[in-house]
């Protein structure tokens, strides 16, 4: 089953090039919507902490409600995996680091007057502070690695793994955006509130009451909206996503196998379901040998990195052993099995010594497809 | 896990295939940017005589960009003492003593240029110049000068043909020097040509001067951004529709190892946001800042890096 | 200091939906989410491998950086914050906003100011290496997914500034 669309952990070459573009793009939208949104300026950031602009918590935690709620609306909808989403993109839980961090780095906001993503912005914008910034947290970064082996112990303390809200809760997690988009409304009256009292206090002059804006409203009715419809999602019986699809195996060709296999081999995780014995002889390097009948032994439900998965079997695999069913991640087998690859891919530097029985004139076709140049 | 190769040619196992390092790219950016200052300079000239200082004097820069640059080249040279070599012989059939040439010629003809744009106050300075008077040579400088500033239009056209001589030269000497399909194209000469003038309008644009001047190289270098984005499309598509080795080079760039930094550091950064940039200035009559030149001429020199990089690596 | 017609910014709360759909985008097309720290502890460790190039070999975290892939700056985060600052750029000039200067509170002094964001700058780049992101990486994206620890990291975040913001207000207020 696809985890996202374009799933950028696992690409390789053209793909991957193709998404490294693609990360322009977005970082553009984001700088631009940062700096419209006035976080290039120190003074705008700070006032949150002055309790007289409240825009820093307005702007993030409504960026915060909306990809919540959207996320778990698509994943409601079955366009994606929720849970492998998400493991693909947040860090798991440290408990301990987090929180000393997070104190470090809300004094260094305040000092600095910028985080590290609004210092950036900040440079753009052409203001030295926010170049001088982004420098310094070069620095502390790198300060931080050279002392990261005497932190060990500290840096993965309190270790709890990807751990989310509404496993901690216990509810489902439509039911826990709901919470937090109605939350977050509350703490955006309140912030207004505080605002107002705290620049007439700064002013000198009596707080002015002003009610609800067109913007507000839009606002709230968005995510409002999109949370209620996530929740309605949860009425759905058996969602797409969970079912039959888990069943089939997306094909994978020999050649595009040996591509990630060899140049990005901690993206795919290869398991070969054949005979043991065949499979110890001779197998696809980096591949594990689990045979069929051991394969729910092998814990592929915890495995939680979100690695493509491919088995190899003696030829095609149609459907995907139970035991695999529940493992989180893109499920494929190898198309034509251990014979294909056999056919198609490099074989080790030993056996290329001699020449191949049945390559002898058929040099072009044995050798596996060059896929562009570049370098390697 | 056992280890697999499916490529040999990589400068980890085939050394010789990587030769060119970072000086080529300096002498191919600082020829261009040369060409260009050249050919707007000469331009401006003609429609602009009364422009301000900075840029009647920019051609004096010339000489100083293209000493750095061949001091790179220099730098890269195998046999360095044998540089006086160039100019015992003029091989017409070789790029390499074409450019050669060329930069003989442009050595003087670029300061020319400057000195013809001299106001009458100016060149009279320039000649009542105390160290002149002591070395004797008031007299010669006085008609030097003269000698110029009387055929401003010719050292104009001058300096035009051998600005475009400059930049199209860089462009055929990638071509010229080795079998690399990704040089192989006629459209380097035309593109880097182009290219120096656009980072030439945008080093210009830094320089203090008035605001017509300013919108005139504005224009000037949006023509010279469109024309290259077109080159650039003409270039690849040559090579996507070539020959086997011609596909492999077009595939570097769109989808092998150099298509990320190509597309962003080259056409995003160097190219489309310069240019809408500039197009905001013009339109919205916002006051010109040296954002869309720097990364101009940031995407100038990594075109040259990565056409150079690439070319080697196949 | 500031011209008023360029002091005119996004309504927050819609500002704040953007930012969600810019944030949800990347979800949903790529997998991944935004950040900053990342490319900065990159780019810090790559100029390190500049001046002392067997200390980065032998150091196992930054080796890693170095070896895995196609070297440092091949990274989402990288292409990612490069991006950012193109946005920055385009965003400030079209507002009028683009120009070298440098923000300070009124009663700060301009080398206290300097001081102030190198410091600051430094305890951020610790800090974010430490929690595995910084507010955009951790808090905002994190936070989006509802990962239990990013909600800890962004809580203490404005923890952490509240408190110490009574002890700074020289600089801002």
């Amino acid at each position: 089953m696809i985890a996202t669309f374009f799933p950028f952990d696992s690409l390789v070459t053209g793909a991957r090039e193709v998404g490294l573009i693609g990360a322009v793009v977005i970082g553009f939208a984001f700088g631009f919507v940062l700096e419209r949104a006035g976080f290039g300026r120190a003074s705008k950031l700070t006032a949150q902490f002055y309790l007289t602009d409240m825009t820093v918590l307005k702007v993030m935690f409504g960026a915060i409600v909306t990809a919540m709620t959207g996320l778990v609306l698509a994943s409601g909808l079955g366009l994606v995996d929720l849970q492998s989403v998400s493991e693909g993109i947040a860090s798991p839980t440290f408990v301990w680091p987090m929180l000393v961090g997070g104190l470090l780095l809300g004094v260094g906001f305040i000092v600095s007057g910028y985080c590290p993503g609004t210092s950036a912005v900040s440079t753009a914008s052409g203001n030295l502070d926010g170049l001088l910034t982004f420098a310094g947290v070069i620095i502390g970064s790198v300060l931080y690695g050279e002392v990261q082996p005497l932190l060990h112990g500290f840096h993965v303390s309190g270790d709890l793994g990807p751990l989310f809200l509404y496993q901690v809760l216990g509810v489902p997690a439509p039911v826990l955006a709901l919470g937090v988009a109605l939350m977050a409304m509350g703490a955006f009256l309140g912030a207004e509130r505080l605002e107002r009292v705290f620049s007439a206090k700064r002013a000198g002059l009596p707080a002015p009451a002003v009610g609800p804006t067109p913007a507000r409203r839009i606002a709230f009715a968005t995510f409002s909206g999109v949370a209620a419809l996530g929740l309605v999602t949860l009425a759905f019986p058996g969602r797409p996503s969970a079912g039959e699809a888990a069943t089939r195996a997306l094909p994978i060709t020999a050649s595009e196998l040996a591509q990630r296999v060899i140049e990005a081999p901690w993206k795919v995780r290869v398991i070969d379901v054949r005979d043991e014995a065949a499979c110890l002889a001779a197998r696809v390097p980096g591949s594990a040998c689990v045979p069929l009948a051991k394969l729910g032994e092998a814990g592929l439900e915890a495995a939680t990195d979100g690695r493509a998965l491919v088995l190899v079997a003696d030829g095609d695999l149609a459907e995907v052993p139970a035991a695999a069913r529940a493992y989180r991640g893109d499920v494929m087998a190898l198309a034509g099995g251990y014979a294909a690859w056999k056919r198609e891919a490099p074989t080790t530097p030993a056996a290329a010594a001699a020449p191949a029985p049945t390559g002898a004139g058929k040099a072009a076709p044995a050798r596996p497809k060059k896929k562009g140049g570049g370098c390697s | 896990m056992t280890e697999v190769d499916l490529f040999r040619q990589s400068n980890l196992i085939d050394p010789a295939l990587a030769i060119w390092g970072w000086e080529i790219p300096v002498y191919l950016f600082l020829g261009g940017l040369s060409a260009g200052v050249m050919i707007l300079s000469a331009w401006l000239a003609r429609t602009a005589p009364e422009r301000a200082r900075a840029l009647r004097l920019a051609p004096l820069a010339v000489p100083v960009l293209l000493s750095a640059g061949m001091l790179a080249l220099f730098l890269d040279l195998g046999f360095k003492a044998h540089v006086y070599r160039f100019y015992l012989a003029f091989e017409p059939s070789s790029p390499m003593s074409w450019g050669a040439w060329i930069l003989i010629l442009v050595y003087p003809a670029a300061p020319a240029l400057a000195v013809a744009g001299l106001t009458d106050g100016e060149a009279s300075a320039l000649a009542g110049w105390r160290p002149l008077a002591a070395l004797r040579l008031a007299r010669p400088v006085a008609r030097l000068v003269a000698w110029c500033r009387a055929r401003a239009s010719s050292l104009a056209a001058l300096n035009v043909g051998l600005g475009a001589a400059l930049g199209v030269y860089t462009g055929i000497l990638l071509g010229a020097l080795g079998a690399r399909a990704a040089w192989s194209s006629s459209l380097l000469g035309p593109l880097f040509l182009v290219s120096g003038v656009s980072t030439a309008a945008a080093g210009l644009m830094l320089l203090p001067s008035d605001p017509g001047a300013h919108a005139r190289l504005r224009r000037w270098d949006v023509t010279a951004v469109g024309l290259e984005l077109a080159l650039l499309a003409l270039y690849l598509l040559g090579l996507a529709t070539g020959d086997e080795a011609a596909r492999q080079a077009a595939h570097l760039f769109l989808g092998g190892g150099y298509t990320a930094a190509f597309w962003t550091l080259v056409v995003i950064l160097g190219l489309l946001v310069p240019l809408g940039l500039e197009a905001l200035e013009a339109r919205r009559g916002l006051r010109p800042t040296a954002a869309a030149p720097a990364l101009l001429l940031a995407g100038g020199f990594a075109l040259r890096w990565i056409l150079v990089a690439a070319g080697q690596a196949l | 200091m500031d011209r008023p017609a360029s002091d005119r910014f996004w309504n927050p709360y819609l500002a704040g939906v953007a930012l969600g759909l810019v944030l949800l985008s990347s979800f949903l097309v790529m997998g991944k989410g935004l950040g900053a720290s990342g490319a900065a502890n990159r780019v810090g460790v790559a100029a390190l491998d500049v001046v002392a190039p067997a200390h980065v070999d032998a150091h196992p975290y930054f080796a890693s950086l170095k070896h895995e892939g196609r070297g440092f700056f091949d990274d989402w985060l990288v292409f990612e914050v490069l991006g950012v600052f193109l946005g920055g750029v385009v965003a400030a000039y079209s507002a009028g906003r683009l120009r070298v200067g440098l923000l300070k509170g009124p009663r700060a002094s301009t080398g206290a100011r300097v001081a102030a964001a190198l410091a600051g700058g430094v305890l951020m780049g610790v800090a974010a290496r430490m929690a595995r992101g910084c507010t955009s990486g951790q808090a905002l994206t994190g936070g989006a997914v509802l990962s239990a620890g990013a909600w800890i990291f962004m809580l203490a975040v404005f923890g952490g500034g509240y408190a110490a913001a009574y002890f700074v207000r020289r600089l801002w207020t």
